[in-house]
């Protein structure tokens, strides 16, 4: 069977010469970003197999099951290989740290805190669990390869140009106010210990920290020293706390408070003593340094 | 010899071409697939493609992964890049090592570039003006593109049928011509039965008709 001649052979190789088409259809949903109320938003995509993607004017960035919709305005100019493109709210690029998005979305969300998946429209999807993406102003779903699920991790937006950066968009953790305690027991070895998380709308885990008489501070806005921490107690009261801990200076003085944390190595406040002054402790901005805690968070003024 | 070198060198990864700006390859011998930058029109097997989204998304091209870099993600997928097969779930097809984005394409670039004009044989080069099986020369054609493998061919036909589907469905909505081969969402247009099937816009809660793109 002779089905090509040598003619055939001479025009089709004379076919093979280099000659691109631009696309757009290698582009990933790479990385994905909201706050809580959804103002502070990016959606990041990769390409990570394309060479010269880069007509993507026109095309969709969709929020599903919100529908939430944002029309890429700008096709881009360049080899795409491996290359990031970021979109974002107004809010992101206003923030400390955020590098500057390719292109924002002027008003609206990009989507929908409650959404499930975004779609790079009709060519990727990123998908997740209900609840799954991460509304502490810190993390966010990325991908770590191609076609993988996303998972949590700190944000690490990065715009075409290859600026990247992070931002720290979380709320500022409360104090927490209304702490109660009652003895479950005669010895005070067990305590039911309520505090109040309506007020501030505080949402984050908690730890009870502790001292002794000894470490209290020897004048009025000194520092409080401590002798350690009950970490992650949650955030829902009352807690029951069991094998309280006894002092070591023979005072048979404990004291303790409840703290907001953000499990992200920051507290929140003590709360104020005489004076309206924050009581702190030995580390930075006052923090108590311990539960793997290195600052504390003075942004908010509600529960202290 | 020469069958064996055209095989080697005319992959339909090597062999997609667009045409150099200002110029028409309309009339040109078809290749297995290729975009007149003029009348930006795209021929891809035996489907005349209108729609530059969706010639894109059908990704005649192919790419070169960096496996590396980007392990491939499952074991279908791995088997297929093992086996030159084609992983439905995250519609990648691959072929000696080179991954392709949809059915149809992975189904093409199995085969060889044959224009009609270089056939001997009567049939095949009527099939090669559109697609059909020569049980004579056991080949299959699908426009330009000869397949020799009947299950391999068979398969082709139902992507390319998709395509030309797809085809018809970007006058009218690019991204749902898309979504058709890829495989992603499109309110209007779903496949049911390995056929598209159109819904009517009045049964989807909430549906609003995007505008097409071009």
């Amino acid at each position: 069977m002779r089905l090509v001649s040598r003619i055939g052979l001479t025009v089709s190789l004379s076919l093979i010469a280099p000659a691109a088409f631009a696309g757009a259809h290698t582009w990933d949903i790479w990385e994905v970003f909201s706050n809580a109320s959804g103002t502070i938003q990016f959606v990041e995509m990769k390409d990570p197999i394309g060479t010269a993607e880069d007509f993507i004017g026109g095309h969709q960035i969709r929020g599903n099951p919100s529908g939430a919709l944002y029309t890429i305005a700008n096709s881009l100019s360049g080899a795409t290989n491996n290359k990031f493109w970021l979109v974002a709210t107004p809010a992101f690029a206003a923030l400390p740290g955020a590098p500057v998005p390719d292109e924002i979305k002027p008003s609206g969300f990009l989507f929908a805190v409650s959404d499930t998946s975004v779609d790079y429209v009709s060519l990727d999807t990123m998908t997740w669990a209900a609840g799954a993406l991460p509304l502490d102003g810190i993390h966010s779903l990325q991908r770590p390869g191609m076609n993988l699920a996303p998972v949590s991790v700190v944000n690490s937006p990065t715009n075409f140009h290859g600026d990247t950066g992070s931002v720290n968009a979380a709320p500022p953790i409360p104090g927490v106010p209304g702490l109660t305690v009652a003895k479950n027991v005669a010895d005070g070895s067990s305590l039911t210990v309520s505090f109040n998380t309506a007020t501030c709308g505080d949402s984050n885990d908690h730890q009870i920290l502790y001292g002794q008489k000894s470490g209290l501070p020897a004048a009025l806005g000194g520092q409080f020293t401590l002798l350690g921490g009950t970490c992650n107690i949650g955030g829902t009261s009352p807690y029951t706390w069991t094998a309280t801990p006894d002092a070591a200076d023979g005072s048979g003085l404990i004291w303790f408070l409840v703290v907001g944390e953000n499990n992200a190595n920051k507290e929140g406040l003590w709360g104020t003593q005489t004076g309206n002054v924050e009581r702190t402790g030995p580390g930075t901005n006052g923090a108590s340094n311990v539960c793997s805690i290195t600052t504390k968070d003075v942004g908010s003024s509600c529960g202290n | 010899m020469w069958g064996l070198l055209l095989t080697s060198v005319l992959l339909l990864g090597q062999a997609t071409l667009a045409s150099p700006a200002g110029r028409c390859t309309c009339k040109e011998p078809h290749k297995a697939a290729g975009w007149c930058r003029v009348h930006e029109v795209g021929y891809v097997g035996d489907v005349t493609i209108r729609s530059a989204w969706l010639f894109d998304a059908v990704d005649p091209y192919g790419h070169d992964v960096d496996l590396t870099m980007y392990p491939v993600p499952c074991p279908v997928c791995l088997r297929a890049l093992a086996e030159d097969g084609f992983c439905p779930e995250h519609k990648w097809g691959f072929v000696q090592k080179r991954a392709y984005f949809s059915l149809i394409t992975h189904h093409l670039a199995k085969g060889t570039v044959q224009p009609a004009s270089t056939l001997q044989c009567a049939v095949c080069r009527r099939n090669a003006k559109g697609h059909g099986w020569c049980d004579r020369h056991r080949v299959g054609m699908i426009g330009s593109v000869a397949l020799r493998n009947r299950q391999e061919y068979d398969e082709a036909v139902v992507a390319d049928d998709v395509l030309r589907e797809a085809s018809k469905i970007a006058s009218r909505c690019d991204r749902c011509a898309v979504a058709l081969i890829t495989g992603t969402q499109c309110p209007y247009i779903v496949m049911k039965d390995g056929k598209p099937f159109h819904r009517d816009p009045a049964t989807i809660p909430g549906a609003q008709r995007q505008p097409a793109a071009r």
